[in-house]
Order: structure tokens, then sequence, then C-alpha cells
């Protein structure tokens, strides 16, 4: 478990997501709508930047900030999505980031976009050149001590400048600790030392590689951002509390505190200027600009609603009033400020700024060495080149009118307040998994009794079930049923025979008989791994039924119950039961326990495990990540008809309907007689607009559950019609219904009352 | 050929009215409100009222003079929403989907399009 959240070196190895980041990485390549996927990744590379320092500060490898973000981005994405996964909580709200019409990753590995960074950065190194006084960017007078200053600062890491940093983070540690003493959550001390470790290392590692490479256009980056947060809070400390918290929540990502609220506001906040970054001009008012004016930008208008901020400042005591300050004075801002009254204001800031820094001695434990450094080199560009500044402003003015304009929709948003009412409400009842339509089993009585078929041939001659029969691909789906049925009646403590039977009936498009049966499979199951299956089979027919908190239910015990996964989430530190939100965030929690086990057994592509992912990811509506899960088991399992159904249907449930149907080909290919495929391909045909090809299929899956005429068994067969109304599924009748409409064949929706498709016959093949 | 935003009006028509009474009276009786959907087209605004306050529920051209919540959405937003690639809260965050009334009633809004669209099953 600890070096699951650990960080550093152990998560790019890679090895710890095994199947499923597999399964992402190269799934990529066969999806056509990439683009959410490639924005989550952007995240995930971004976020695991902090941990994957200790590779960029490789000396001798030319790594700058902008390639090793990018080159994750393009090319690593096994690791990146393990990312993204790494960070539990963060990675759920980073994978439901919306599709932003990013680029594509090919678009990505065509043009590379650290080229584009590059070429960012080579403008701004340009920029600097264009400025009087200035021969060329580098050798300007205070480009070069900046850059030396970096490099000192570099050099001094172990003795100086990591110091500010450092200790910025062992306050926040040990806050942190704090906090989950006093709250009573287990810290595992191992992760949290290894944590501490690779973030020192990941840390010094960063810091010098900023030195190494642009520091000069980073720190003009971060110039930037001091203009964007109107920040007259140090703002170097401010930096390193944004990299703090980031970092802090690899170490608390099972901190309740965390995934509660503040992180997922924020996130939600990032997500939406990400929408305004990527969605909206950006990219089209800044051209050349890449990532990293995003993640400018990004960092920018995180700062704006202010919660965040104050989130922080609550959290760390000591540094409460400094921040609560700079957070009410900046929203202060924020509201009225004009373009000119910002700029001004922060010209004004600048000076007192510098005034604090140069003036006196820095008397916050976050002055730190580096700041001072920082502090310093602003000084001379003050006295040295008085020129420099106010061009510098002149690009800050503009830049900062960029932002205005970037965010001004914003401004239209409905009011803060409303906002993050609904924010909140939505995040509950995500956390609840419930949308406030989804069905309580309990109340069904309809799941309680299995429906037997009356007048069943094998229950009149028993022998016959013993007789040597054809193998199962040469026999009816329905004749198959009527065996299952028998052996049940005649032996109702029959637990394999009655989840065989439930899978059939799922098989058979008829969920509630299926829930019947795993139910009664496992009252009579004592041996664990069965018990498991039923109980995945269980959630899936419960998942089809929209009864999502019984689904949910069943994979939670399916995982914890688990012989081996069960220690493997037995491990992780002990949800508080105090923190009522976040005690109904069944989702969180069974995602969370879920990806532990793909972790404890790295090499393992697991079918049943990427199959309760896939059903939890159905659960939660994000049928994208279920596809990955899927696409998995189908890998590990290709002879399994239902693995490849339920590919299908993740693919369709997230509107890949072309891919939806191959995976149901394949489904067809293994079970010819598949009623669910049949039906799931008629759904599919309605969305892609073929009401046609709709009808016939829904058509074939009703014809198909109808009892074999030319069955053997029907030699003892003599099935009064009644039964054979009832043997069809509302479901289907429902479908047909509907497509009949959109067909505008009102007379044959009428029809579909009737249960028989006799009427049917003639107009449609099937 | 994607689809647009009349294709799913169509289908949340015919969806509606291919539900099982029983199933209708259900949605109807959890939902208790009256949705205005307005929708950007190219050639327009398309507006169209989803009642499910009461009865067994009905779905019309036009806007309803009083609903619960007004949706204003563009047609590829809404046609992502109604297929599953995109969900109320997303777009809503993102500025995408705005909301005039009660807006809470937007958090039922995906659970809806999926009972109204026939889901694909596991």
């Amino acid at each position: 478990m600890a070096n699951v959240f650990a960080g550093g070196a152990e998560c790019s190895g890679g090895n710890a997501m095994s199947g499923l980041m597999k399964q992402y990485s190269r799934d990529r390549s066969l999806q056509q709508d990439h683009t959410t996927r490639g924005s989550q990744r952007d995240r995930g590379a971004g976020s695991s930047l902090f941990r994957r320092g200790r590779q960029a500060a490789r000396p001798g490898i030319e790594a700058n900030m902008a390639d090793e973000f990018l080159r994750k981005t393009a090319s690593d994405t096994r690791s990146a999505a393990g990312g993204a996964f790494e960070f539990g909580a963060l990675g759920k709200e980073l994978d439901a980031i919306p599709d932003l019409g990013g680029p594509p990753p090919e678009a990505l590995a065509r043009h590379p976009a650290h080229a584009e960074w590059a070429a960012d950065f080579a403008h701004e190194e340009r920029q600097h050149a264009l400025v009087p006084g200035g021969a060329s960017a580098m050798a300007h007078p205070e480009w070069q001590e900046f850059d030396q200053a970096f490099t000192a600062a570099a050099g001094r890491t172990e003795a100086r400048s990591m110091s500010g940093w450092e200790s910025e983070f062992a306050q926040f540690d040990a806050q942190h600790s704090l906090g989950q003493a006093s709250s009573g959550a287990a810290v595992d001390p191992a992760m949290h030392e290894q944590f501490e470790k690779a973030f020192e290392q990941a840390g010094t590692a960063w810091e010098t590689e900023f030195a190494e490479q642009h520091g000069d256009a980073w720190a003009s980056e971060f110039t930037k951002e001091q203009d964007a947060t109107t920040d007259n809070m140090d703002s170097r400390a401010a930096l390193a509390a944004t990299a703090g918290q980031v970092v802090d929540i690899v170490n608390e990502s099972d901190n309740p505190k965390f995934k509660q609220s503040s992180f997922l506001q924020f996130m939600r906040k990032l997500r939406d200027q990400e929408v305004v970054v990527e969605g909206n001009k950006v990219v089209e008012q800044r051209p050349p600009v890449g990532e990293a004016a995003s993640w400018t930008a990004e960092f920018a208008q995180e700062q704006r609603p202010g919660g965040w901020a104050s989130e922080f400042a609550g959290e760390s005591s000591a540094q409460a009033e400094q921040r609560g300050g700079w957070a009410s004075e900046f929203s202060g801002t924020q509201n009225d400020a004009t373009q000119g009254s910002w700029s001004a204001q922060f010209e004004q800031q600048q000076q007192q700024q510098q005034q604090q820094q140069t003036g006196g001695p820095q008397e916050h434990a976050l002055g730190d060495q580096w700041a001072a450094e920082f502090a310093q080199q602003q000084e001379h560009v003050d006295a040295e080149a008085p020129g420099t500044l106010s061009s510098e402003q002149e690009r800050l003015r503009e830049w900062t009118e960029t932002y205005r304009q970037n965010i001004a929709h914003l401004a239209q948003e409905p009011e803060d307040q409303q906002w993050q009412e609904l924010a909140k409400a939505w995040e509950l009842q995500a956390a609840r998994g419930d949308d406030g339509l989804g069905y309580e089993a309990s109340i069904n009585a309809e799941y309680d009794h299995y429906p037997f078929q009356m007048d069943n041939p094998y229950m009149r001659d028993p022998a016959a079930l013993s007789a040597a029969r054809l193998p199962t691909q040469y026999r009816s789906l329905q004749e198959r049923i009527m065996e299952h049925e028998a052996v049940v009646q005649l032996d109702p403590t029959n637990a394999e025979a009655w989840h065989q039977l439930g899978q059939l009936q799922q098989e058979n498009e008829r969920d509630a008989a299926a829930i019947a049966a795993f139910r009664n499979a496992l009252s009579h199951i004592n041996d664990a791994e069965a018990a498991g299956d039923a109980r995945i089979s269980l959630a899936v027919a419960y998942a089809n039924e929209n009864c999502r908190s019984d689904a949910y239910a069943e994979l939670e015990r399916w995982i914890t119950e688990h012989p081996v996964y069960g220690r493997a989430a037995g491990k992780a530190p002990a949800i508080p039961g105090s923190d009522a939100a976040f005690a109904n965030d069944r989702h969180a929690r069974v995602e969370q326990a879920m990806l532990r086990a793909v972790q404890a057994r790295p090499d393992v592509l697991d079918a049943r495990l990427q199959t309760s992912l896939g059903v939890l990811f159905n659960l939660s509506g994000e049928p994208e990540k279920a596809v990955d899960c899927f696409r998995a088991a189908v890998q590990a399992r290709p002879a399994d008809h239902m693995l490849w159904n339920r590919l299908g249907a993740s693919l369709a449930n997230s509107g890949h309907f072309p891919e939806a149907l191959d995976a149901y080909r394949h489904a067809l290919e293994l079970r010819p007689e598949y009623v669910r495929v049949r039906y799931n391909v008629g759904i599919t045909c309605v969305n892609l607009g073929q009401h046609r090809e709709a009808a016939e299929h829904l058509l074939t899956a009703l014809a198909l559950q109808l009892p074999n005429v030319n069955g053997p068994m029907n030699a003892h067969s003599s099935m009064p019609p009644a039964v054979h109304s009832t043997a069809t599924t509302d479901s289907l009748w429902t479908a047909l219904r509907m497509t009949m409409n959109l067909l505008e064949r009102p007379d044959l929706a009428a029809r579909c009352d009737e249960r028989n498709i006799g009427a049917f016959q003639g107009e449609f093949d099937f | 050929m994607p689809a647009s935003a009349n294709d799913i009006f169509k289908q949340i028509a015919t969806g509606l009215e291919a539900l099982p009474q029983e199933k209708r009276k259900a949605l109807v009786s959890k939902t208790k409100s009256v949705f205005v959907f307005d929708v950007k087209t190219s050639s327009g605004q398309e507006k169209r009222t989803l009642n499910l306050k009461k009865d067994a529920g009905s779905f019309s051209e036009g806007a309803a003079e009083k609903p619960e919540i007004t949706i204003a959405i563009a047609e590829p937003d809404f046609v992502a929403l109604a297929e599953g690639k995109q969900n109320g809260q997303k777009l809503f965050m993102g500025g995408k989907l705005k909301i005039k009334g009660n807006m809470m009633l937007a958090m039922k809004l995906d659970g809806i399009l999926k009972e109204l669209k026939p889901q694909s099953k596991l």
C-alpha cells in the first residue's frame, strides 16, 4: 500500500496499474473520440509531474519542464493515466473533465506540443530581447542575472533554496498530521515517510530543472501569475503553497477532508477554467501559446473564486492571516476591477512587496532564501532597468486584458452562491450515486421469486437432463434455460445451476429473473470465489434494472470480501465515519478499493476485477472508462460472449455506436441467440437513425425469446400460446414500439400491446 | 451523420410514448415538474416542453408558460447529453448549459433522458 501513493519513480515505473492502464494506453489509438481522454491525460501528466521530477533531474538529459510534461502527455499514457488514478478522488475528478475539444493524442503526437511550448518560450525570450536596453534575451543583464540567481539557487538546493520549500512543506505536513491525528484517521507511517522522501527528491529535481532550463522564461510566466492573482502575499510562498497543496493531495488522497469538498470544488473550478481555456477562445487569442499558457491561465484563474485559497488558509493556521487577507482582497478586486485599476493595483502591490521583501527581514516562517533571491532580482530590475519594467508592465497589462476577456463569460454564469450550492448538491448526489431516479431493488417483489416457466418438459422427464446432450452452442438459449430451471427445481440448493440460470436469463434479456436466480445462488454458496462471481453478475443485473444503490452494494461486498483484494482494500487507511458526506461516497470508496486491487496484483489482468470496474463506471455515468475496463476484460477472456456485450453496451452508452456494433458482432459470433445483444444492436441502430434495421433486430430478439419450435424438447411440449406471450420481455416491446413510432407506423406501434410478433411478419425480416 | 436535436426530440417523444403506463406514472411521480428545452440550432431556437408534472406526462412542441425549469443549450451539446457523451453537470459547470428556474431539477435531467431513451444493457 505504501508505494501506491508514495509517488516517485515507483509510479513512473508503470507497473503499478497493469491491465487497466495498459488498456488506457492501447485503447486510445483505437478510439475515435479522443478528446476527453486527451485532456484527461494532460491533467494526469501534469499532476504526475511532481512525482516524476526525479527522472527529469537526471543530469545530461535535455529535459525542460515543457518537454517533460508533454513527452509524458504524448507518449507515456500509461503512467499518465496511472498518475491520474493514483490520486484516487483526484483521478476521478480528472477523468470527469468534460469533452473540451482539446487536441486528440494523435494531434499531439503529430504536432509535438512541446514544440509549441518551446516556441512559446522562445517567443518570450525574443520579447525580452526587444526590451529597450537589451541586446539579446540571454545577454540582457537582468535576465542573465536572473538566470544566474536561479542557477545559484539550484546549486544551493540542499543548503538554502530548498529550505524554504521544505519548511513550507514540513509545516504543511505537520499540520496535516495533526489534523489527521485529531480526526482519528490512521496515517500509514511508511507511506508518509516514503512520500516525504519522494517529494523531497521531486521537489529538488523540479527546482533544479527550472533553474537549468528556462528559468527566466518561467520566471516571467511566474511574474504574470503574480499579476493575475494581484497577490500581495509572498508570491513565492504562494507557488510553494500551490505545489504543497497539490503534492499534499497525493499524500492525503485518503483523507476525507480533501475528498469531501474543498479539493473537489477546486477541481471543479479548474475544470471550469478548462472549458474557458480550451472550449472558448483562449487558444485563438493567444495563437502560439500551447500548454504553458493554459497552465498559467489555469493557475491564475484557479485563484479567482477565492474558495480554494481561503480553504487553504483554513488548513494552515500559521499562515492564515496572510492568506486570508489575500483571498478577501483578491475577491474584492475581482468583482469591480476595471482593466486599469487592476494593473494599477498590481503595480502598487508590487511596490509594497518590494518594500516588504527588501526593506526588512523576512519574518514569516515561509520567508525563504529562494524568495529572497527572487526579490533581489526584482531590485536589480528596478534599479538598473526602469525602462524594462514599464515595458514589462505594458506586457502584463496586455496579458491581463486577455485574461479578463477569457474569464469574462464567467461573470455571466449563475450567481456565485447559487452556483456553489448547486455544485455542492451535485457533488453530494454523485457521492451517493443517486440521480434521484434509481430504483430500490428491495421494493420490487419481482426480484424475490424466480418465475419458473410452466410445463417444463424436463420436469416431466428429469432423466432427459442427464441424457447425452449436444454441446452448449448447439442447444437453443430457451432450451438451456428450461434445463437449468429443471435442475434448480429438483435441487434448490444447487448454487452453480442458479448462477448459470441467472446468466442465461441475462443473455435472454430478463434481468428481473436473473436477479432472482443470482439471489438464490448467493443464498446457497459457501465458496468465496463463486460467491464473488455471483455478486458481480447480480451487480450487472441491478445496474441494468437501474437499481443503482443495490448494484453498488454488491460491488462493494465483492471487493471487500474478496480473498485477495479484500486484504489490499483493508490495508487502506480507515475511512472515518465522522464525515457524513464522505461516508456516503460509496462510489469513491468502491472505486478506490478496486483500483487498489488492480495495483495489488500488477502483473495479473483479472477479467473479474475489470468487469467490476466496468460495471462501476457504468453506474457512475462514466461509460468511457467502462469501455477501457471491458476492453481489458475481453483481452483476458476473448471467448466470453457476455464481456463482448458489456464492452459494446459501454461503447454505445458513451455514444460510440459503430464501435459498439463491432463488439456486439463478436458477441453474436460466439452466441448467435444472444437476445440481449440483439436488443442492444436494435438500440444502437435507433441511435444511428437506422430505424428499420432496429425493428428487425428487436423482432429477432423477440422471436428468440419464444420457445424453440424445432428444438428437441418441443417434442414433449405443447405449450399454450399464452406462455409464448409472457416469455417475451417488456423492454423489447417498449423499444419496438418506440421504433415503430420513429418509423411513423402508429398502427404497428399499437399492436405492440398485443405482444404478438405475428403482427410484424411480412412487414419486417426477422 | 450525427444526430440532430430533432432526432433526439423524436426519440424522447417516442420513448415517452412507448414507456409502459406504470413506468410513465412512476417517472412523473418522481419528477413532478415541467421541463422546457430551449435548444439553439443553426436555424434558430427549438423549444420543447417535457411535462412530467401529472398523469402520464407529455412531450410537446413549444415552451410551456410556467415551467419549473428551462434548459438552454446548444444543439451539439444537447445531442451529446442525450447520447451519454456528456452529462448535465459537466455541461453546466462549463457554462454550456444554462438553467432558469429550479436548478436542482437539472440534476434529474440525465436520469430522465436515460429513462426516456432506452439504454444499452450490460
